[in-house]
């Protein structure tokens, strides 16, 4: 053996695999068992909070394995890949062969019948040449149009159609390529991250997910108003956004956002996902000294310190927390500060916005309360950009009409037999598919139980 | 007369409905059989008549949306699907047998609807997600896919007993439909629910895309949809190109169902974006 012919060999045996349904069959099954993993483990979480429920083994095991974010590993990439290549391969292994069945012309023959679906046979009055015309006539747009074949007196008829339905498949296959390289496009040249925006201010930065890059806009969005709105039971009933899209000072576009509706402009769409009340540049507190029962009201900065009369010390606001949880207990919105008593160690101090007393607790020698602010939202937008999209939609167009064509379309062949009989013409129709012999079989018996109601008493069907 | 009540009332009718059939089965006879599918038929209209009516009140509580947003509804509208494609299927084919199989599954849906305690039938607002027209195409197709499973699951376990356990001349497993019926309809039956499928992927799809900016994220409902699809995928391949039958494919058709039962429940107990599923 030389050289080439090990090659050649070699180039058979793997166009031998790749063609075949077997390894459609495995692969699929691998992505479906695989597919199973990554809805038990949560995906994309904190190291941490793997390393506490499985343990650093497991956890060394699955980080490896890319368990963690498995959607996105090598070898779940590698298993669509493969399935890609294995569509292409089945595809050109088997097209030739389909194409040659449907560029085939139509074989008049009464021999490829015998085996076909047959209906019983029918009486009728008349020659088989007249018959034979009359059912041309009525049964062509169940059949399709024939061709007739003389043999002494009687005549075959024979009719086909669907050829071109044994394409189907091939446009579910070629659909599975669009998305996988709609999916491809998306990844490569997409982006997927998020945007807050203050009322009233403008952003053109978007923040990636899952990492701290940007990506900058060649436009600037501004967030004119949030607004949320509740049901009388208290279950959030809208979530909109008036924002404007602004270039080099000029508006260039508004458009209020709700959830299903979102804004897209130059292939950047941007989605209503969230929403929180924004940082106040300042805020009022009040001071009550509990030896002279006495309030001050202090306006103050986030990270400056106020100092408090009476001699009582500082407080430093230092956060605004949109919701802070306190004990297990979300306590809404919350302004973070240290509070540094005359001589006694700085304490951190949590003021709920909704609970004013809430300093009380503490048994302090002085209560601090969070007064005033300017109350302002920012709208959470979530930022995509996928110009794979439209390949992705042209797959599931292709997918929805090639699975059509596939299930409930068929090539069919008909043969009717008209021979001649004492009383006329003895009919029997025949009928052959490339798929769902038993809708055929229900076809033939239809047509057959039509015809002879419809020929069974010409007398009755003169008198009407 | 409210909704809830006409749909507890439509269970009992199911149950009447599924105990004729069996009946009919058992002691070979027509009769209860055609008492079977007129009980059936008044079913599915009183099925039918309560979705309606509970469409309206939702437009009389001020919210307004097709009933098809929580666990309850879906049932409603699963065991409608179901009770239909049964009937229409047995009226086509001419075989009763089909709905012996499947009406139970009708009343056993409305019944865990209507009577389990765990299961909220207070009509909701829609959240804000569910606010969009892709709701209506996206749930009903799937529902129909799932009812299309549900089918070819009875059926093929009808197939398994008829070709399994030994026949006896005039026994109950000889009123079975032939195996060839039975094996065709799982096929035709699977197809239906795949095509259904499939829209309904791909109507969810594209609504994710218009109301998260992404039309596929990897939630885990999402992904179980797409392992019962790839599951039905690979059994119409090993049938169509491999010309598996019978036995094979009756226990892929019931591989597939529970595929299909964890998509519909069991993701309820895992987090993602379809959790307002499990109310």
């Amino acid at each position: 053996m030389n050289k080439k012919q090990v090659e050649k060999g070699l180039v058979d045996t793997l166009w031998g695999v790749f063609s075949s349904v077997r390894l459609s069959v495995i692969v699929l099954t691998l992505l479906a068992v695989t597919s199973i993993i990554g809805t038990v483990i949560p995906q994309n979480a904190a190291p941490a909070v793997y390393m506490e429920r499985y343990g650093e083994a497991a956890y060394r095991v699955f980080h490896f394995l890319d368990i963690f974010d498995m959607y996105h590993s090598w070898w779940f990439q590698l298993l669509m890949i493969l399935l890609g290549v294995n569509l292409v391969i089945c595809s050109i292994d088997r097209l030739p062969g389909v194409l040659k069945i449907i560029g085939k012309t139509q074989r008049l023959n009464p021999e490829n019948y015998r085996r076909a679906l047959k209906g019983d046979t029918l009486t009728i009055a008349g020659a088989p040449g007249t018959v034979a015309d009359d059912l041309a006539q009525r049964f062509k747009g169940a059949m399709g149009t024939f061709t007739v074949v003389e043999e002494g007196e009687g005549r075959f008829l024979f009719a086909e159609k669907g050829r071109w339905t044994r394409m189907g498949v091939y446009v579910v296959h070629a659909s599975v390529l669009l998305l996988l390289a709609g999916g491809l496009l998306g990844s490569l040249f997409g982006y997927e991250g998020y945007m807050n925006i203050t009322e009233g201010e403008s952003a053109s930065v978007v923040t990636l997910r899952g990492s701290d890059a940007t990506v900058p806009l060649d436009f600037s969005l501004r967030c004119d108003d949030f607004d949320v709105s509740f049901y009388d039971t208290g279950a959030p009933k809208e979530y909109r956004s008036d924002l404007v899209v602004e270039e080099g000072g000029s508006e260039l576009l508004s458009k209020r956002i709700v959830v299903n509706d979102p804004l897209r402009f130059r292939g950047v769409s941007f989605y209503q996902a969230s929403y929180g009340m924004a940082a106040p540049e300042s805020v009022s507190f009040s001071f009550a000294s509990k030896a002279s029962g006495m309030h001050y009201p202090a306006e103050g900065k986030l990270g400056e310190p106020i100092v408090i009369p009476e001699g009582l010390g500082t407080f430093t606001p230092m956060h605004f927390v949109n919701n802070y949880r306190f004990r297990g207990h979300d306590i809404g919105a919350t302004v973070l500060g240290i509070l540094e008593e005359k001589g006694g160690e700085p304490v951190q101090l949590a003021l709920p916005v909704k609970f004013a007393g809430f300093d009380r607790m503490r048994g302090g020698d002085v209560v601090v309360t969070v007064g005033e602010f300017e109350n302002r939202y920012y709208t959470g937008l979530q930022v995509t950009k996928d110009p794979g999209v439209w390949l992705v939609y042209a797959g599931f167009l292709f997918l929805i009409v090639g699975c059509y064509i596939t299930f409930f379309m068929s090539h069919q062949g008909f043969m009717v037999e008209v021979a001649q009989d004492k009383q006329g013409s003895a009919v029997t129709l025949y009928g052959n598919a490339n798929k769902n012999k038993l809708g055929m079989e229900m076809v033939i018996r239809r047509l057959t139980e039509k015809l002879e109601k419809e020929t069974r008493t010409p007398e009755r069907q003169v008198e009407k | 007369m409210n909704s809830s009540l006409i749909l507890s009332i439509i269970t009992f009718v199911y149950g009447f409905s599924a105990v004729m059939y069996i009946s009919a089965w058992i002691f070979g006879k027509e009769m209860p059989a055609k008492i079977a599918r007129v009980a059936g038929i008044a079913g599915i209209v009183g099925n039918l008549a309560g979705f309606l009516l509970r469409w309206s009140e939702s437009y009389s509580h001020g919210y307004g949306h097709i009933p098809l947003s929580n666990l309850y509804e879906s049932l409603i509208f699963f065991a409608l699907t179901i009770a239909l494609i049964s009937i229409v299927i047995e009226v086509r084919y001419r075989n009763y047998m089909i709905s012996t199989f499947a009406m139970p599954l009708a009343f056993i849906a409305l019944a865990y609807a209507s009577l389990s305690p765990g299961i909220n039938d207070k009509i909701q607002p829609l959240i804000p997600a569910l606010k969009s027209n892709w709701l209506t195409a996206h749930v009903v197709t799937c529902f129909l896919g799932y009812a299309g499973f549900a089918t070819a699951f009875g059926i093929g376990v009808m197939y398994l007993v008829r070709e399994c356990l030994p026949v006896k001349e005039g026994g109950l497993i000889s009123r079975l439909p032939e195996g060839y019926i039975l094996d065709e309809l799982i096929q035709k039956t699977v197809m239906f629910g795949f095509l259904f499928l499939t829209v309904g992927i791909v109507t969810g799809a594209v609504w994710a895309n218009s109301a998260w900016g992404s039309y596929w994220t990897w939630d885990p409902k999402e992904t179980w949809s797409l392992i019962t699809w790839f599951v039905y995928a690979i059994m119409l391949h090993l049938r169509y190109v491999r010309g598996w039958g019978g036995v094979k494919i009756a226990v892929i058709s019931i591989i597939g169902f529970m595929a299909v039962m964890f998509t519909y429940f069991g993701v309820n107990y895992l987090p993602g974006l379809h959790s307002y599923g499990s109310m």
